[in-house]
């Protein structure tokens, strides 16, 4: 009944004129900058945060949520219809949706991702809404000890899911650690790989190196490709997949939601790691694993629902602990601080109404979207037909100004362009900037973690395996670390991304 | 970046022409100040505490000078960064620099090749607040006052948490150890918000942190507030304890203020001041004080000195004697 008298409190925070504008707007933007290829939402995050400035903070939040979800929504319509994953998380759903689109199916590959992915939207929003509370006094008992524990496990996740060559995933993280350790270390307050530049001693920027490894790599990439992509809007089909379609989607879906939910709550995790997770399951457990990549349903439905879930529940550390999970949440907790709000446990008790609206605006957001993606199909695909060469430098001032606007710094913009440069060198020889930039966000709080936890056991290193919940983790990590070791498990790993 | 130079030059070339216009327009714009927006830089990200005094004090003045004052966020490198870019700015009056303890009299100590003279490079306009140091426990710890905070130390290893190396919150902590013969050990944090959650879960015992960050948490009951670093005791939490009262010789403050590249008119200077005299009791302004804020500061330009000189000192000396410098 709690569960009840939470949610109605949330969405009578959200169901104003302003908050439902709101809502409709960040998924609206979501969907379009998903749609567009190389346009992400940490970059339109970063760009909208100065806009949301003078909005009230559930708002803000609101519209800014909008964004990430939406824009996991958009990013399936470009990857079905040609073959161009607008986000990360869609890579996956361009395998089986673009062979479904070749087949004449598109409208039931776009109808089952819109669907399964708003059955997984509404389930992983009342997860949320269910397990917060008992998560929020969970999280109090997590000392550095125990969030060591949870970043490695983060990390050894990270490189286990990563797709393409596994040690090309591990030396990634191990660069991604390496300019971690740029700037002032928090504990001796000793200045590291500076060089005597003031702009590096607070580290290298998240944003620049995010948007230069992903952004302005991806630009530089597609320049090599020459203008010839096919477009099926002609023969788009009935939107509403067959009796049949939905049967064999349906268990994908479930399975792909649970998924998902449990992988967005560990820090490292969320959508991507989701939808990558979900593909291999489902070709796992298929009877004929030789229909994926040839327009299997259940390679469709299961990631679309996995990365929408993951994208939901990773706000979870966010909210109860203030712990970002990845690059968007890292990004929510900088907007929360400016509207005065610090991400953390007591947010669920001191601003109730703000907690319970933000996650009732998700189910409502999620509604959008399928309100918009359904019908907007055609207008979305037409928006595709803008030429490369006009489409490609607006996006590329987009990140530039982007970049800028964390902190008026140009050298972040320079560093953004370098990182670029180093990303696309990334992509020529085939190592994924993902694990990088989970190895460069995890690290540094990995080794603040492991260092203030033996300052606080005064050098006893046993505290790791003394304390419970750490020990878990940290038994968990081993069974990761064996898992990946035995060699049947890693061959599995590599044929299921083989088509990829 | 040499199209963004052109971009910049271009741009630069219509100002320049816009300038000229108005210029003509007005000869006396000299005795008129100010005749457009006022930048203020404030050397920490949107949202810090440095943000959560600067932005009332902007919106009050921007209606008392009847034209805005625009805060720049340049966060970065303990606030060096956008110290030295206010230093080095134009001294026409229409850019500012929101100072800190740390900025001002801290950085000196701490960073052995400063980019900027907190002394040579500036004028001070006025300080607009000062936060005591709260030394709050977590209500678990058997202790309500330094007397019994002393004793308990005596019999098990106590931990504080600051909100970094080179802090206010950390320098007091180092300043009460050195009066007060009590032993802690530091636990340094990466800002106050992550100090203040592993307090709440017991896993430190201790927090030194500017008042306006725990209070909160103080008047909920979830942590304790052992003693206050000001002189007096303040109107947002009356029944805390100071410092001096409770027998140990600490008296400190972080701060906050505005400061003038040093080459802007001492007219520009006297007027900025007056208005932000002027605004001080306004409601946005006012509103600081139910946080935790001081707004009882130095007036006149001969005590604005002696303040920011014994403040370099003290702090100067907490920096060597904690060991805390930045290399």
């Amino acid at each position: 009944m709690e569960l009840l008298s939470n949610l109605s409190l949330g969405f009578d925070a959200v169901l104003t004129f302003q908050n439902l504008w709101y809502c409709f707007l960040g998924a609206l933007l979501g969907t379009l900058i998903g749609v567009l290829p190389g346009l992400g939402p940490v970059a339109t995050i970063a760009m909208l945060l100065p806009v949301t400035y003078g909005l009230p903070p559930l708002s803000a939040l609101i519209m800014l949520a909008g964004i990430y979800y939406g824009a996991q929504y958009g990013g399936s319509t470009t990857a079905i219809l040609v073959n161009l994953p607008g986000e990360s998380s869609s890579v996956v759903t361009c395998l089986d949706g673009y062979a479904m689109a070749r087949q004449g199916r598109a409208g039931a590959a776009l109808g089952i991702a819109a669907l399964g992915s708003f059955f997984a939207g509404t389930a992983a929003t009342l997860l949320i809404a269910a397990a917060a509370s008992p998560l929020a006094e969970f999280a109090l008992r997590f000392g550095p000890a125990e969030y060591f524990s949870l970043m490695f496990l983060g990390l050894i996740t990270a490189v286990a899911l990563a797709h393409g060559d596994f040690f090309k995933a591990i030396a990634m993280v191990a660069l991604g650690l390496t300019l971690g350790l740029v700037g002032i270390d928090v504990n001796s307050g000793v200045e590291r790989f500076t060089f005597g530049l003031p702009e590096l001693s607070d580290g290298v920027s998240f944003v620049a190196l995010s948007m230069g490894l992903f952004g302005v790599a991806e630009i530089l990439a597609n320049l090599e490709l020459r203008e010839k992509r096919e477009v099926f809007t002609q023969n788009i089909g009935s939107l509403l997949p067959s009796r049949q379609d939905l049967r064999a989607a349906f268990k994908p879906v479930l399975r792909g939601t649970l998924l998902g939910s449990a992988l967005g709550i560990l820090p490292g995790g969320g959508a991507v790691l989701s939808s990558f997770t979900s593909y291999t399951l489902e070709k796992r457990l298929a009877k004929d694993p030789s229909r994926f990549g040839k327009g299997a349903i259940e390679g469709l439905a299961g990631p679309e629902s996995a990365n929408n879930a993951g994208a939901q529940t990773s706000f979870i550390p966010l909210l109860v602990m203030g712990l970002p999970s990845n690059a968007v949440m890292a990004l929510m907790v900088g907007a929360m601080m400016i509207h005065g709000v610090v991400p953390g446990p007591q947010v669920m008790t001191e601003r109730p109404e703000l907690f319970w609206g933000l996650i009732a605006s998700m189910w409502l957001g999620n509604f959008f979207l399928v309100l918009l993606n359904l019908p907007l199909i055609g207008i979305w695909v037409r928006l595709l037909k803008v030429p490369y060469r006009l489409l490609y430098p607006v996006v590329l001032v987009f990140c530039c100004v982007g970049v800028y606007s964390v902190s008026n710094s140009v050298f972040d913009v320079g560093l953004a362009l370098f990182f670029g440069f180093v990303g696309y060198l990334f992509l020529k020889l085939g190592c994924e900037p993902a694990p990088l930039l989970l190895g460069f966000v995890l690290g540094p709080m990995m080794e603040e973690n492991l260092r203030r936890a033996m300052l606080l056991a005064r050098g006893d290193a046993s505290v790791f395996f003394t304390r419970p919940i750490s020990c878990t983790l940290l038994v968990l990590c081993i069974a990761l670390i064996l898992l990946l070791a035995w060699p049947q498990a890693r061959k599995a790993r590599e044929t299921a991304f083989q088509e990829g | 970046m040499t199209k963004d130079q052109g971009m910049t030059h271009r741009v630069a070339i219509v100002l320049l022409g816009l300038f000229a216009a108005i210029a003509h327009a007005a000869p006396e714009a000299q005795a008129v100040w100010p005749t457009r927006p006022i930048k203020l830089i404030v050397p920490f990200p949107a949202g810090g505490p440095t943000d959560i005094v600067a932005r009332p004090f902007a919106e009050a003045l921007s209606a008392f000078l009847k034209q805005p004052v625009v805060l720049e966020n340049r966060g970065g490198a303990g606030g060096t960064i956008g110290a030295a870019a206010a230093a080095k700015s134009a001294p026409d009056g229409y850019t500012f620099l929101l100072g800190t303890v740390g900025t001002q009299a801290i950085n000196p100590a701490l960073y052995p090749k400063l980019a900027y003279n907190p002394v040579k490079d500036f004028k001070t306009v006025a300080i607009l607040a000062a936060a005591p140091v709260a030394l709050v426990a977590n209500p678990a710890v058997p202790a309500s006052n330094i007397a019994e905070l002393a004793a308990l130390a005596e019999k098990r290893p106590l931990r504080f948490g600051s909100a970094g190396n080179g802090t206010p919150g950390h320098l007091t902590g180092e300043l009460f150890k050195t009066a007060s013969g009590v032993a802690l050990t530091h636990v340094p944090y990466r800002g106050s918000a992550p100090a203040a959650q592993d307090l709440l879960g017991g896993h430190i015992e201790l927090m030194f942190d500017p008042l306006q960050s725990v209070l909160a948490y103080v008047k909920a009951g979830k942590l304790q507030a052992l003693a206050i670093s000001s002189a007096q005791s303040v109107a947002a939490l009356p029944s805390a304890v100071t410092f001096l009262q409770a027998g140990v010789k600490v008296e400190t403050a972080a701060w906050w203020g505005i400061f003038a590249p040093a080459e802007t008119p001492d007219a520009i200077v006297a007027q900025f001041a007056k208005a932000i005299y002027g605004v001080r009791d306004t409601a946005v302004v006012k509103a600081l004080e139910d946080i935790g804020l001081l707004l009882q500061t130095p007036r006149d330009s001969r005590q604005l000195e002696e303040f920011l000189l014994a403040e370099r000192e003290k702090w100067g000396k907490a920096v060597r004697d904690s060991g805390a410098g930045i290399d």
